[in-house]
């Protein structure tokens, strides 16, 4: 049974505490790599010592793109080609790199690629009643 | 981790037949359909002929049967399909290197001993399903609660991501990529077999035609590169990449039949021999650890598989490639190491890997013109290694040089898997 002392390292608990507009992680006690979202088993040293740990959501973009034919889901909400919405990977200052929005504002222009390296923010956003994690300048 | 012992083959293996189905859009046909045109083809490629009986177990690459044709279960369907019922059928998933992996399957299978002749093929129907649906199946092959579901990207998305960073680091640019558009189309006009058997020359002009006919202005380009850069012909995808860089949704087939070398020569005098099979995996690419530039799983296969085969990477004549997306090609080309980091994109567009070049890539027209039915891709890629070995790859056929040393390159996904094959022609 899992209880706050012991959490069971996983999807569940990074989608818990994304609820409560927090980002949870794991560090390997053996290692000390970071690993979102929360895994039991470290992938570097094959450690198990893993303890859960919150990060911070400073971090920059390491890639990114702005999506013209969206998914069924985001279709549903109004993006499409004319409507296209900016997403991609930041790299967190603790180490791990996530998949997630970015909104970048408009008036940046230039190319997507000149916003590789570009210091970035988590923010959470409630989008119909969940809260949606999309990463803003910093 | 300690390697206890080189990696080998148990006993040689070989292919003695191959085929694909006709790549295209035909949302009639089912995978059954699909796979005995495949079949059919391979067994008549076979040169001194042979008996269906002969063939002991059927490795079937699918991706997605589930959710195209609302059916799995797919390898007893296609043995008894084929008449190769009660032969054992065993279904082989990965994503994008389903049958590259089904391949693999099979060529382990003989090499184990168990077994002297084994089929190995793979099929995906995909235009019959909603179009607005194909991107959310194809996204099944993602790290879904991160990649689709927090970061709403789809497989373009994800590749155009890695584009950014490609360019970011190395500063190549969209025409860079267009190249390769330009290239495979090419080479994909010259294959009676490919969904697009058209070069880029012949779509634009198609298009201006149709312009004119329908009393519209008749658009004026001066070359590829300006159509491929005009955002009304060729719109954005998923920015960078636009729709002549992304491979299109395709039903199709394939089909190789590979025996042990000790009775291949029961079935030709012309034995192309698999000299090594490698396969890789890797988490979701924000685990990688050397960025998104390139693909690790690629990098681990293609070193296995020039280890196992004891040749370098300047050995290979000519390659068939995983170019889902252009810039997938160009990470293709760097990891297998035919072209250093950051090279493979400036390459392309010097036209190194043209079909008169040093080292060809994708004759076929690869997945971008060729076409992409997911779970065929793989055994696709292998049947045209060995039609081109053997010198019997028609009007594409590689005249410029000696072919002795041909390789395969197939993803799964963004690279959470890759399987790389040499063959060689003994
Ligand atoms: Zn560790």
């Amino acid at each position: 049974m899992a209880s706050s002392q012991n959490p069971v390292l996983g999807i569940a608990l990074y989608l818990d505490a994304l609820a409560e507009r927090r980002l949870a992680a794991s560090r390997c006690g053996s290692c000390g790599q970071v690993f979102l979202p929360p895994r039991p088993i470290c992938s570097t040293c094959r450690g198990r010592g893993m303890s859960a740990e919150e990060l911070s959501g400073r971090g920059r973009v390491a890639a990114v793109t702005s999506i013209a034919i969206p998914p069924s889901a985001m279709a549903a909400k109004g993006y499409g080609r004319r409507r296209p919405y900016v997403t991609g990977v930041v790299t967190l200052e603790e180490g791990p790199s996530l998949t997630a929005r970015i909104d970048l504002p408009e008036h940046l222009g230039g190319s997507l690629q000149d916003r590789v390296g570009m210091p970035v923010t988590a923010a959470f956003e409630d989008e119909e009643g969940s809260v949606t994690l999309i990463f803003r300048p910093a | 981790m300690t390697r206890r012992k080189k990696r080998g083959l148990g006993r040689g293996v070989a292919i003695v037949g191959g085929a694909m189905s006709h790549f295209g859009a035909y949302p009639d046909k089912t995978s059954r359909d699909l796979m005995t045109e495949a079949y059919l083809d391979a067994l008549a490629t076979i040169d001194k002929g042979m008996d269906p009986a002969d063939i002991e177990a059927i490795y079937v690459g699918n991706f997605l049967g589930e959710l195209f044709e609302g059916q799995g279960h797919l390898g007893h369907i296609i043995a008894d399909w084929l008449g190769l019922a009660p032969r054992p059928a065993t279904r082989v998933e990965g994503a994008c290197a389903s049958s590259g992996l089904a391949f693999r399957e099979a060529v382990l299978a003989v090499a184990s001993g168990m077994y002297d002749v084994v089929l190995a093929g793979g099929v995906e129907r995909m235009t019959n399903a909603p179009l607005e649906n194909v991107h959310d199946y194809l996204a099944a092959a993602a790290d879904v609660p991160f990649e689709l579901h927090q970061a709403a990207l789809t497989f373009p998305g994800l590749y155009a991501a890695m584009t950014t960073a490609y360019m970011a680091e190395y500063g190549a640019s969209g025409e860079h990529l267009m190249s390769v558009a330009v290239k495979n189309h090419e080479n994909g006009s010259l294959n009676p077999r490919a969904q697009f058997n058209v070069s880029l020359r012949d779509i634009m002009a198609q298009r201006a035609a149709g312009a004119e006919k329908k009393g519209r202005p008749v658009p004026q380009w001066r070359n590829e590169i300006d159509f491929l850069n005009d955002a009304a012909a060729n719109p954005v995808v998923a920015d960078p990449l636009r729709l002549f860089d992304c491979s299109p949704i395709t039903d199709g087939a394939s089909c190789v039949i590979v025996a042990a070398e000790e009775v291949a020569r029961e079935y030709t005098d012309d034995v192309v021999a698999v000299t090594a099979s490698a396969q890789a995996s890797a988490g979701p690419f924000t685990t990688w650890r050397d960025g998104i530039t390139g693909i690790p799983s690629a990098r681990v296969a293609g070193r296995d598989a020039y280890e196992m085969a004891g040749v370098a990477p300047e050995d290979i004549d000519f390659a068939e490639v995983h170019d889902c997306f252009t810039i997938a090609e160009v990470m293709a080309i760097e990891d297998l190491g035919f072209f250093e980091p950051g090279k493979g994109a400036y390459a392309s567009a010097e036209g190194r890997t043209a079909r008169d070049s040093d080292r060809p890539i994708n004759v076929s027209g690869g997945l971008k013109a060729k076409g992409h039915p997911v779970g065929a891709t793989g055994t696709a890629q292998i049947q045209e290694v060995w039609n081109q070995l053997r010198g019997r790859a028609g009007e594409r056929q590689i005249t410029h040089k000696d072919l002795r040393l041909g390789l395969t390159h197939n993803v799964g996904g963004t690279g959470g898997t890759c399987a790389v094959h040499v063959l060689e022609r003994i």
